[in-house]
């Protein structure tokens, strides 16, 4: 995107108020792929007769699960734990992204897996990963601090963090660096000496029997100084003092941009810093900032549309969310891990770096045969039913309509004319069943490099 | 239905009925030399149609099936009691209700229009005396004959068949049926297959070579077929009156092909196959063929399969299965209360783990050595093989059994059925000490493990009633899984190894092992024929399939990725369909000459 078109910083976070004409079906579209994991056409439908601010205020505010839906999606997660499980528990998880109406929710759930990266390779224990789970989506759209003194006593995060321990004698420095480097404020906005000391107050602070527990033995009572302040700080205390720096709402919202707005280009600290304070002054409240990016003449603009690559779970959850189906999930579960994005094992610390690292080679191969192992499976049902009565019902009958509808909830941004009457040809002419041949037209709209985009 | 009578088919015990009516008003011995005849009757009635069928199938024929009377068998499955369970179940008998009960009856009714005859009259036309179905490798190629309960309305119903077919075909542009004729046989072919039409029957082949040979066979009765087939003959008196079904198999043939040895290389590969299937296999590789019969009645259904065994030729390695002489045999099996299954066998585990060089691959050897390492540690030092398992009888079961845990807390979320395996030692004072302290520092050694790995610790104890020592060990609940109805699956487990004065039982849970001790055999002089004996109790299973029913919702879920409803549907029919069960039974019986493995699935009324 060419740094002449981009918004100005002043005028980026505005409300988007289109015109009716370019309030339509694909920049509907466009919100829910990023904003969830994209959108039924009756969705679409729908959203024509809202506002942007008020689709991003509906998403963000008034979209809760019916009790028992909750309930089902706790019933399958725990059932994981018994038997310590770690696909059924992917699974469910998964489950629960096909089904929610709390889309924003479980992107934002998501978002906090990644940013708080633990995963099961190394805790090995379905029951403590769904805890932190429970945790990352009770605070998903609520307040970053409780969620940062949550993950600090997170059973999950200790055992990943190997600070099960952590003695006055040999303060362990993990959990302290990653929470300044990675979790709160970013390389360059701390110092060595600020990881010793903020790791002297996180002394005492173990776990036993999977608990969080406080050895006021091991703590080290002695004088610290964090980030130039000093005392008898205590982890509570060394936490909300990184809580207090500048650079933490900047380096959150740069990740929220990253993840809700556009991969490249990285956004200038002008474009940051309106949201930064926003952050700031909503005391951490990350729901407003997020309301803010949905509803922005930005997210709308040239500069977001098309300019993110899909997640290996965002392509494969969308692309089954937005043709109403349903699927075999383990097995979903089992290949989105042999993609890269197996929930519950990101790569490393950091996270998933998204972005381009998500498509090479062989990840394409990969999406392309996942998408084609999807369609091809009789158990992929379609609103209950089969691609072809789907389409039929949502009034797509006709070969060019069919591929219109198809690339309209599939696709970022239109296919070019010559691919589209290839695929029309392709639902004309292809060997099998009317329904095995939109299957197949899938396949081949997985295979386009629109596709990957969100 | 007339099914079980007297075991014959019901075609027969129609004849009998008819026969009973009219020898109501004979003396004694009429009445014995009629139901005599009655039992000849079938005798001939089959022999005749296995033998007339055989003498037009090629001596090379692999594989055959025959069901003499397919007008009652149809009959016999469509009047099953079960079949009033289908219909009668919520979710399976919704068939019977909606509107795919009725386009069948109009499907059938379409059909008797165009073809002037009810259908069971056609079935009868068609194959009302018998069907025979036969592979023939030289060829590759299988054949299916149809002989006609009423030859002379054979050739007027083909006839209306192939007619209406060809106007289906016509209308949707397919190729049809053409017809020719083979030395004044009607022939008719549609593709690769060639059916022709013999006065009594109908023989359908997918290869036209030996379409013509049984045309050939027909015409000429070559004196060298499947009925002069010395291992088909041999076979034949096998063969059970009784069968609804019944089958050959030349295993000559599927030796040939290498079908055997790669079976036997699977065992190799799988302890667990050497060890169910390790005997029936080797057997295989020597006898000449395998004969099965299926019988249909009105309690279940049975499948028995014989072959040829010769207890003299049964290699060294394989003692451990058949036993010194084929004479090895299994324990008779103890009736639980709320029992899921039982498998009772002869088997040397000490023999097998000393020749497990001679019946597996190195993989497995390599496994064995591993697991020997690990377990003579456990074990306190001793050899495995030669000091522990040496010293238990070969003839033992295994008891599994449904646990109930109704009143109990911690509830383990995931329920799992209790499993004893109970023997007897062959010096039973020397092996009751040795096994009390190994049994402690197994113990001992989960806890350990246990600890390690953050799981709840086992408590010790020990009781005795009625001569029977029991050690046992339950694990401690932690305080937060003290009142859980959703505890961890450890739970399950209370390891218990019960010492009487002759068995013993290693269980997993206490109230399995004092069962399981408590339990005898009927009669104390009961024996056992077979050399292993399997069952599976439906009631039993039922129980704790539901016990654990939300389990399988979510699994069903998760796995198909059906809404809750779909699920409970899914899960709905299994359980239901195990009702219709009373129990599964397999059992398999060497003697001097054969082996016989049989199968039987009863049907609960």
């Amino acid at each position: 995107m060419p740094q002449q078109m981009m918004l100005r910083p002043e005028e980026a976070w505005k409300p988007f108020e289109p015109a009716a004409k370019n309030w339509n079906r694909a920049t509907i579209a466009h919100f829910y792929r990023r904003a969830g994991f994209g959108a039924t056409s009756a969705e679409l439908t729908a959203g024509l007769e809202m506002k942007p601010t008020e689709l991003a205020k509906k998403l963000v505010h008034e979209s809760e699960d019916e009790a028992q839906q909750t309930k089902e999606f706790e019933t399958l997660s725990r059932s994981a734990i018994p038997t310590n499980n770690a696909d059924t528990l992917s699974a469910a998880w998964l489950y629960r992204l096909l089904k929610t109406k709390n889309a924003l929710q479980e992107k934002m759930t998501l978002f906090w897996h990644g940013h708080f990266a633990t995963s099961n390779e190394k805790v090995q224990s379905t029951k403590l990963m769904h805890q932190q789970n429970r945790m990352l989506r009770q605070h998903a759209l609520g307040d970053f601090k409780q969620l940062a003194h949550g993950i600090a006593k997170d059973p999950a995060m200790l055992l990943y963090l190997d600070s099960e321990s952590n003695r006055k004698a040999h303060p362990n420095e993990n959990f302290a660096r990653e929470i300044m480097e990675l979790f709160v404020l970013g390389e360059g906005n701390y110092t060595e000496q600020d990881v010793r000391e903020l790791a002297r107050c996180f002394t005492g602070w173990e776990l036993r029997r999977e608990r969080f527990r406080f050895n006021r033995y091991q703590y080290d009572r002695g004088e610290k100084s964090v980030l130039g302040e000093s005392g008898k700080l205590t982890g509570e205390q060394g936490i909300d003092i990184v809580l207090k720096q500048d650079a933490g709402p900047k380096f959150i919202v740069r990740k929220l941009l990253k993840y809700f707005v556009c991969d490249e280009p990285e956004l200038p600290d002008a474009y940051v810093t309106p949201l930064a304070n926003q952050l700031r002054n909503d005391d951490w409240n990350v729901s407003g900032v997020v309301e803010t990016m949905l509803s922005s003449r930005m997210f709308y603009s040239p500069t977001a549309f098309a300019r993110k690559i899909r997640s290996p779970v965002e392509m494969a959850i969308s692309l089954v969310r937005s043709l109403e189906g349903t699927c075999k999930i383990t097995e979903l579960g089992t290949k989105l891990r042999r993609l890269g994005q197996g929930l519950y094992h990101p790569p490393n610390v950091k996270g998933w770096d998204g972005g381009r690292t998500w498509v090479n080679s062989s990840t394409l191969l990969g999406r392309a045969n996942l998408v084609r192992a999807l369609m091809a499976d009789d158990k992929t049902k379609f609103d209950g039913s089969t691609l072809e009565n789907l389409l039929s019902k949502r009034k797509a009958g006709s070969n060019e309509q069919a591929v219109r509808w198809l690339e309209g909830l599939l696709l970022a941004m239109p296919l070019r004319g010559a691919v589209r009457s290839e695929l029309v040809d392709m639902l004309k002419s292809a060997e099998g069943s009317p329904d095995t041949r939109l299957r197949k037209v899938v396949h081949a709209m997985s295979v386009q490099p629109e596709f990957q985009l969100s | 239905m007339a099914v079980t009578i007297f075991g014959y088919s019901p075609r027969i015990c129609l004849r009998l009925t008819k026969l009973q009516q009219i020898t109501l008003n004979h003396s004694g011995q009429n009445m014995i030399s009629i139901l005599t005849l009655c039992c000849l009757l079938p005798v001939q009635d089959q022999a005749g149609t296995t033998n007339d069928s055989a003498a037009l199938l090629p001596p090379t024929t692999a594989v055959a099936l025959q069901m003499p009377a397919p007008v009652e068998f149809v009959n016999a499955i469509l009047e099953h009691p079960i079949h009033d369970q289908i219909k009668k179940d919520k979710t399976l008998g919704a068939f019977y209700r909606g509107p795919g009960l009725a386009s069948v009856k109009a499907g059938v009714a379409i059909g008797e229009a165009t073809l002037k005859t009810k259908w069971p009259e056609a079935l009868k036309a068609l194959a009302g005396s018998g069907i025979t179905l036969a592979f023939d490798p030289k060829t590759n190629s299988a054949v299916a004959m149809l002989k006609s309960g009423n030859p002379a309305e054979l050739k007027p119903l083909v006839e209306k068949i192939i007619e209406f077919v060809n106007s289906q075909r016509r209308d949707n542009n397919q190729k049809e049926i053409t017809s020719s004729d083979y030395a004044g046989i009607p022939v008719f072919q549609l593709d690769n297959v060639a059916m022709a039409l013999l006065p009594d029957r109908i023989v359908a082949a997918t290869d036209k070579k030996l379409g013509k040979w049984i045309l050939d066979a027909h015409l000429k009765s070559p004196d060298d077929t499947l009925a002069t087939n010395k291992s088909f003959i041999e076979a034949q008196s096998k063969f059970k009156r009784t069968d609804s079904v019944s089958a050959f198999l030349d295993l000559e043939v599927v030796r040939a092909s290498g079908g055997i040895e790669k079976l036997l290389e699977g065992s190799r590969a799988n302890v667990l196959a050497e060890f169910l299937l390790g005997g029936v296999l080797e057997t295989l590789s020597d006898s000449p063929f395998v004969t099965a019969g299926l019988a249909v009645t009105d309690d279940g259904i049975q499948l028995a399969a014989k072959t040829l065994h010769d207890p003299s030729k049964v290699s060294e390695p394989r003692e451990f299965y058949f036993g010194p002489n084929s004479t090895g045999r299994a324990p008779v099996a103890v009736s639980i209360e709320s029992g899921i299954g039982n498998i009772a066998t002869y088997r040397d585990i000490s023999k097998m783990w000393l020749y497990a060089g001679d019946l597996f691959d190195q993989k497995v050897n390599d496994g064995f050595a591993e697991a020997e390492t690990g377990l003579s540690t456990l074990f306190a030092g001793k050899d495995f093989a030669e000091e522990i398992l040496a010293e238990i009888k070969p003839a033992w079961q295994l008891v599994i059994a449904r646990q109930d845990f109704a009143n109990v807390l911690p509830r383990p979320a995931v329920k799992f059925p209790s499993f004893a395996l109970v023997g007897e030692f062959k010096d039973v004072e020397k092996m009751n000490g040795e096994l009390r302290r190994i049994y402690q520092s197994v113990i001992g050694f989960f806890n350990v493990v246990g600890a390690m790995e953050g799981n709840p610790q086992l408590e010790q104890d020990m009781s005795t009633k009625d001569g029977v020592k029991y050690l046992t060990s339950s694990f401690v609940p932690t305080p937060e899984e003290k009142e859980s109805t959703e505890a961890s699956i450890h739970y399950n487990f209370a390891p218990t190894l019960a010492l009487g004065e002759k068995r013993f039982a290693l269980s997993s849970s206490f109230a399995l092992a004092e069962k399981a001790m408590a339990a005898k055999p009927a009669n104390a002089d009961q024996t056992n024929d077979a050399n292993m004996e399997i069952s599976i109790e439906a009631a039993s299973l039922k129980e704790i399939l539901t016990d654990n029913r939300e389990q399988l919702i979510a699994n069903n879920m998760l796995e198909e990725g059906h809404s809750r409803r779909e699920a409970e549907n899914q899960i709905n029919i299994i359980l239901g369909t195990i009702g219709w069960f009373k129990d599964l039974t397999a059992s398999l019986v060497p003697s001097a000459d054969e082996l016989e493995l049989t199968l039987q699935l009863s049907v609960r009324k």
